[in-house]
């Protein structure tokens, strides 16, 4: 094995931190490392790898904490458990020097089960018997002495929610460090021996405990990492299961049958089991909270207030952000008055650009605030286990809810809530579905057009139901394409939803506190800065090229304009304006505006891609407002604005904005000098907006979570989907009210 | 019979556990093997997942994957 011979100087260690879901493993891991935690990925997945150097190192050896996911066994299948075998194998990683097993006081059977399987591995292991207060109060009493001489390895009492116990274990990780102890081996049976060694024969390499891995758990993590193409290998594997199988052991329970058996002996009269059973109240809180009709009804009030508190509590806040980017940019625009370029690169697309990013900040706060609270009391298994049924049929599942019910305010918590999630697929499909989700930057342009064409023509009850429909389009159409995905295209195998009911507990404050701060860390310096770069290019397209005759040409026509409309001669409009009449004065920077959008870079490409959406009823100025809308789709207002010349500080109650765009008619064309915005392309519109990404930032999250394939997949699948839906609500809706 | 065929409130005690069955293979991790005795505690609003109890410790899991499970009926603890 790898460890330093006795007396040797190590300058360096690493110890994993591994342990079962909620053992405070976590709690634990601040204590150790205090805050000074590095957050990377896994090489090619995108679990999450939390590092950090001990608090107090012995003197001259660096030691770093690694703090695994948290897994009940290495024998399942989920790409966490698959980690952290890899990382126990020191495959890609350097091997651990030490494994801190966290395991739970109050159920350390099962816990020791996970310590055992790593024991078998190879490795030295400390055991960190936490949770002991609340063991206690159930009336379990250890004999420590005896359980550390049975099982082999230094045992350490801890409480890691009042960080009792942690000096004694950074001592136990010093101690371990220079006399590396083993816990008490398994004695496998002939069966499972003679099987190892035919695996080891057949694969160069191997160790035992590899191969004890590999019998049996065949899709495991070290299945797929030695080649099992030759079939020696998987030959043997089979030989060796059905050798267990004659010995009378079913090699699908067998080495949990085994494990536990060794630990029953090893736990012999370590724990005495006084009177009280079990922690009670958890039993009478979910009779209620888990009761068909309460039980639900509790489940939507919670749920209510996460979703207000993400779509309404964070708006003061968001308004705040906005305010001051709107501060900031008005600070730095006089001094940039000189170079006019550098003036709207530096206040538009950089000053913009950055209080787009941290506009989510609030609602990425507040979402993870409950997560973190719903996870350490224990009810968001609960939640699960009452919403899994609605979720389960299309490759979702009921840890989905609260990923998919925060993308109604947003999708960009949304897709990081969707980390809560261990099965990789039903994740994928999860955040997949989110920017589906009729999130809050919808609403406005819902609103604007609603408002503007349906609600005068057919009343506000049905303009209510309509925008309360266009709030459901995205969910039906992504629910059946998620179960045509993974049901039938892909026949995903859905992995077993097994989940904990953990016993309610009080929250962690300050570990909540530090989660929900670190989430909002991760998205300001990684998706934040891919953000920033959209803006960049998008204000470059919109600022470029810059045409020069403009300002001339327009002001020759507004006097032109103005004057004949007003019947008087046009130098005394030329008078006014130079005299700096505010209207005329506004109402030329509009217009100067407008034009420049019209001849940039994107609004010729508006002008030249409008036929593809011709057959969805858009003219180009649609065209073009939608186009500039895909870094953030609520701008489409401001850019209707700019090229109906009313300038970008409208909304959409704006008056002067819908009379604008009732008027508009078709200039050219068969329809000329008919309404462009009839019913039936407003709907159109709608429907676009509906099922399009339109996002930047989700886009760049969607990256960070996933990868950039997946982005860009989803970005082009929903781009295409949004335009045929949008096509084929124009040529339906054109027919039916024609 | 199988563990998704118990009732509410009934118990029963494991007898084997399929095999080559990713759920299974978890339960049993978990400390589901032979002989343990399980309980259905509840069911879900709409029937599934359901929710049982063993060795001290509450799990939630689809019918599907407790139909992995054989095991025979038991009467009520005394």
């Amino acid at each position: 094995m790898n460890d330093a011979p006795a007396g040797a100087v190590r300058t360096s260690a690493l110890v994993a931190l591994i342990g079962n879901p909620n053992t405070g493993k976590t709690t634990l891991f601040n204590h150790l490392t205090g805050l000074r935690q590095k957050i990377a990925n896994y090489p090619g997945v995108t679990v999450e790898k939390k590092s950090g150097p001990l608090r107090r190192a012995p003197a001259g050896c660096a030691v770093e904490i690694l703090d695994l996911p948290g897994a009940y066994s290495l024998s399942a299948r989920s790409l966490d458990e698959r980690i952290a075998v890899d990382v126990l194998s020191g495959v890609g990683h350097r091997r651990p020097d030490l494994v801190v097993c966290v395991v739970d006081a109050t159920n350390l059977r099962r816990n020791l089960f996970l310590a055992s399987q790593v024991a078998d591995l190879g490795l030295p292991l400390v055991l960190v018997l936490n949770q002991v207060d609340a063991a206690r109060k159930q009336g379990l009493r250890f004999d420590l002495d005896r359980l550390e001489a049975q099982l082999g390895v230094p045992v350490v009492p801890t409480v890691a929610k009042r960080g009792e116990g942690v000096d004694a274990l950074i001592d136990a990780i010093h101690r371990a460090l220079r006399e590396p102890r083993r816990m008490a081996p398994i004695a496998w049976p002939e069966a499972v021996l003679e099987a190892r060694s035919r695996l080891r024969a057949v694969t160069p390499g191997l160790t035992d405990g590899d191969a004890t891995r590999l019998l049996f758990d065949s899709g495991g993590a070290v299945a797929r990492r030695v080649a099992t193409n030759g079939g020696g290998l998987e030959a043997a594997i089979r030989e060796g299961r059905e050798a267990l199988f004659k010995a009378g052991l079913n090699p699908g329970p067998a080495e949990a049958v085994l494990h536990y058996a060794h630990l029953d002996g090893l736990l012999e009269a370590t724990i005495e089991e006084g009177g009280a059973m079990g922690p009670a109240h958890t039993e009478s809180i979910d009779r209620l909270l888990l009761h068909r009709c309460w039980g639900t009804a509790v489940f939507l009030g919670v749920m209510w207030a996460v979703f207000q508190s993400v779509y309404t509590w964070s708006g003061p806040l968001m308004d705040g952000i906005e305010a001051l980017t709107g501060r900031a940019q008005a600070l730095v625009a006089p001094g940039l008055a000189g170079t006019p370029t550098l003036q709207s690169l530096v206040v538009d697309g950089i000053l913009g650009g950055v209080g787009g990013v941290v506009v989510f900040l609030p609602q990425i706060f507040l979402l993870f605030f409950w997560i973190g609270l719903l996870e350490d009391t224990g009810y968001m298994a609960r939640a699960a286990f009452l919403m899994d049924r609605l979720f389960g049929w299309c490759g979702l599942n009921g840890k989905s809810f609260v990923p998919l019910l925060s993308s109604y305010a947003c999708a960009i918590p949304g897709v990081m809530a969707a980390r809560t999630m261990e099965d990789p697929k039903a994740r994928l499909t999860t955040i997949l579905m989110a920017p589906f989700m009729s999130c809050s930057a919808r609403l406005p342009v819902y609103v604007l057009l609603i408002g503007a064409f349906i609600e005068p023509v057919s009343g506000a009850a049905v303009a209510g139901w309509v925008l309360f429909a266009m709030h459901f389009v995205g969910l039906a159409v992504s629910l059946p394409l998620a179960w045509f995905f993974n049901r039938v295209l892909l026949r995903v195998e859905p992995l077993p939803f097994i989940l904990e009911m953990p016993p309610y507990r009080a929250p962690r404050w300050r570990d909540l506190l530090w989660r929900m701060w670190e989430r909002g860390q991760e998205f300001l310096l990684r998706a934040g800065t891919v953000i920033l770069a959209f803006s960049v290019i998008i204000w470059a397209l919109l600022y470029f090229p810059r045409g020069e005759s403009l300002a001339a040409r327009e002001t020759a026509a507004l006097i032109a304009e103005t004057a004949a409309a007003a019947g008087v001669a046009p130098a005394e409009i030329e008078a006014r304006l130079a005299d700096g009449d505010s209207e005329l004065v506004a109402a030329l920077a509009h217009r100067i505006e407008g034009a420049q959008v019209e001849q940039s870079y994107l609004g010729r490409f508006g002008k030249t891609v409008q036929p593809l959406f011709a057959p969805a009823g858009f003219d180009w100025k649609i065209t073009v407002s939608i186009l500039s809308s895909f870094p953030a789709r609520e701008v489409i207002i401001a850019t209707l604005g700019i090229i109906y010349r009313l300038g970008p500080e409208i909304d959409e109650e704006s008056g002067s904005l819908r009379e604008r765009m009732a008027a508009e008619r078709w200039a050219a064309g068969p329809r000329a000098g008919m309404p462009v915005f009839t019913i039936p392309v407003v709907l159109a519109i709608m429907v676009f907006f509906a099922l399009c990404l339109q996002c930047g930032a989700t886009v760049a999250v969607i990256r960070r979570e996933l990868d950039w394939r997946w982005a860009a997949a989803a970005f082009a699948g929903m781009t295409l989907l949004a335009w045929i839906g949008a096509v084929v609500t124009y040529q339906f809706g054109a027919r039916w009210f024609a | 019979m199988t563990l998704n065929q118990l009732r509410v409130g009934q118990a029963g005690r494991v007898l084997s556990v399929a095999p080559d069955s990713p759920s299974a293979t978890l339960l049993a991790a978990l400390g589901l093997l032979p002989g343990t005795r399980v309980l259905i505690e509840r069911l879900a609003p709409l029937g599934d997942p359901i929710s049982i109890r063993f060795n001290g410790q509450e799990f939630s899991l689809r019918r599907q994957d407790a139909r992995e499970v054989v095991v025979q009926r038991e009467g009520p603890e005394r």
